[in-house]
């Protein structure tokens, strides 16, 4: 499965990394599970069928097919992605969190909306 | 989800201004660094446990007992939509899953891990009568 992101992603991921360099823990824990969520997206053979513990549909969202890519609980953090498949072969992330006490029904109520924006808006730049 | 200081939530900014590229390349950088390497397999082999437990569904467990959605709708006393319903939901009240189960003849059980990793077992009919 290919992936594609925001320009502004590389950038973060690349804070992420200096944080981690610096001896930073919490942002150390982040980035192996950001590593593990982008590697089962990566290794997805196709758009999933059905949902799973780890690839599961954003129920609020229902202009556009979006999934959330999770990890299982784990008591420091919480890393997901929101993900839109527009191929079987390729992955649209629309956004990270890695904020754990944000994460809720509430948080996947904005989640929705801005993903269905960001979809709407490659959307519009791959006619 | 604005990114700032320490919340950190990422989402790409102004929506206007968002432009997306080909990733794979980076992702692949990232996976192919072996520092964090041990940690990140560790939490993927838990995602993998996660979704083997995931895939045993409701109906997966109907099948096992052999009946079929109109049999199991008998026993619970309401329609075959119905079962079909609670086998297509997310999320149920612990009674209806304990109803389902039993209908199924299995022995309604969670499994609950602590924070000390030690494992608990309660019953699913004690759980949904409190």
């Amino acid at each position: 499965m290919r992936i594609t992101w925001p320009t502004s992603f590389a950038a973060r991921v690349a804070e992420l990394q200096e944080e981690v360099a610096g001896g930073d823990r919490l942002a150390r824990k982040r980035l192996a599970a950001l590593r593990a969520l982008l590697e089962a997206l990566r290794e997805l053979p196709a758009k999933p069928e059905q949902e799973s513990a780890t690839f599961k549909r954003v129920r609020q969202s229902r202009r556009r097919e979006l999934w959330r890519v999770a990890h299982p609980f784990d008591p420091d953090v919480a890393v997901r992605i929101i993900v839109w498949f527009p191929t079987d072969g390729e992955a649209v992330v629309a956004l990270f969190s890695f904020d754990k006490a944000k994460l809720g029904d509430v948080w996947y109520d904005r989640a929705a909306i801005e993903g269905q924006a960001l979809v709407d808006q490659w959307i519009r730049q791959h006619p | 989800m604005t990114s700032s200081g320490n919340d950190s939530s990422m989402n790409p900014g102004r929506l206007e201004e968002t432009t997306f590229v080909d990733a794979t390349n980076a992702v692949d950088e990232l996976l192919a660094e072996q520092e964090l390497a041990p940690e990140s397999q560790a939490i993927r082999e838990r995602m993998r446990e996660a979704d083997r437990v995931h895939a045993m569904t409701l109906a997966m467990v109907r099948h096992a007992a052999g009946l079929t959605q109109v049999e199991l709708a008998k026993s619970l006393n309401v329609s075959q939509a119905a079962v079909a319903r609670s086998e297509a939901r997310g999320d149920m009240l612990l009674s209806t899953l304990q109803a389902y189960l039993e209908a199924a003849g299995a022995r309604a059980v969670l499994l609950v891990e602590l924070a000390d990793g030690t494992v608990a077992r309660i019953s699913l009919a004690e759980a949904s009568a409190a």
